[in-house]
């Protein structure tokens, strides 16, 4: 499985164009295509955390949002959501969110 | 003997298949020119490294510039020549996948050189009263040349248009760009962010907020509802002078 910085913290959605926060924490107002997360509005603007917004999003059914693009050939959220808490798991850990690392 | 060449080919023929046509490129590569820069724009069906070679002859591609992986490409070129024509080939470090031309602007038309540090600050410290300001385009050029992930456009479009009354994606981006044009002209509070680049542009009187990238290509377009998220954004404040995406 190859991990990317390029993940959604939300729904674990890895295929955005850019990481949500930079080194410096600014946020790449990109909006997830999978969850619909818009990062430095939903959270800096809206207020919400990506802990509410994704009990939110699973309690909707966990639909593809995005108009523009459509979603990958065999999506799953559930697979999705799995590989975000294994993530997470990795980063406890590691003790650091793993970057850019190929596992097994 | 016979079946190991058999077995062989077969193995060549899949890896020709699978590994060296995996990238397709979607539509033509599109162009922008300046006197002084130009900005080369393509899509490919998956995200791949972005690559392109360039120079003034088509058979010497003698320069290159690259970026990172994604699926929608952008290069920007700068310091060219102006009037002069250019030939380049995009691709990943893999596969070129498309080659073209594009010629800058003329040269009665480039861009003057940068002004000293020195003369900088004395422009903000001590503005030409005299001087007008720089007139705003009426008319923003066509979309993709002015919004940076052209399939996020309809979420963006879906989620802000209303706050312009937009009527649809394109008049959405066309809105977004002709704002930075004003803000620029009219020096409206402004943040860069040196870590990627990243333009962000809040105008306090109409409380609309625009965010760009470092070729000037919109990210976002939005009114916040929170009376602090322009004084909460990060990166340093930033003046028009200091921009290095060329004007329109």
């Amino acid at each position: 499985m190859k991990l990317t910085s390029n993940f959604c913290p939300v729904c674990g959605y890895d295929k955005l164009a850019e990481p949500p926060r930079n080194r410096t924490g600014g946020a790449s107002l990109e909006i997830c295509a999978c969850c619909g997360f818009q990062f430095g509005i939903t959270d800096d603007d809206q207020g919400l955390s990506y802990d509410d917004f994704r009990q939110q999003w699973i309690t909707d059914g966990m639909k593809w949002t995005s108009a523009g693009k459509k979603a990958p050939k065999g999506w799953n959220p559930q697979t999705q959501l799995g590989s975000l808490a294994l993530r997470a798991t990795l980063g406890r850990v590691k003790g650091r969110p793993p970057r850019m690392s190929v596992m097994a | 003997m016979r079946t190991f060449v058999h077995w062989f080919i077969c193995v060549i023929a899949c890896l020709n298949g699978t590994l060296l046509h995996a990238v397709e490129l979607i539509g033509q590569p599109q162009t922008a020119t300046t006197a002084n820069s130009a900005t080369i724009q393509w899509r490919t069906d998956v995200a791949c490294g972005t690559r392109l070679q360039y120079g003034l002859n088509p058979a010497v591609l003698d320069r290159k510039a690259e970026g990172a992986v994604t699926s929608d490409h952008t290069i920007q070129l700068e310091a060219l020549t102006p009037a002069t024509t250019y030939y380049f080939s995009v691709g990943s470090a893999r596969a070129q996948l498309a080659t073209g031309s594009f010629t800058t602007v003329g040269g009665a038309t480039a861009a003057a050189p940068q002004p000293s540090l020195l003369r900088r600050v004395l422009n903000v410290i001590t503005p030409d009263q005299s001087k007008a300001p720089a007139a705003v385009p009426a008319q923003a050029p066509p979309t993709w040349q002015t919004w940076g992930h052209l399939d996020s456009l309809q979420d963006h479009f879906n989620r802000h248009g209303g706050d312009f009354s937009s009527k649809s994606p394109d008049d959405y981006a066309a809105k977004a760009w002709l704002f930075l044009q004003r803000a620029r002209a009219e020096n409206l509070p402004m943040k860069l962010d040196d870590t990627d680049g990243t333009l962000r542009v809040f105008d306090p009187t109409t409380r609309v907020f625009g965010a760009y990238n470092g070729a000037g290509l919109t990210k976002t377009f939005f009114k916040p509802d929170n009376p602090t998220y322009w004084q909460r954004q990060p990166s340093r404040v930033a003046k028009s002078a200091d921009l290095h995406f060329p004007p329109r």
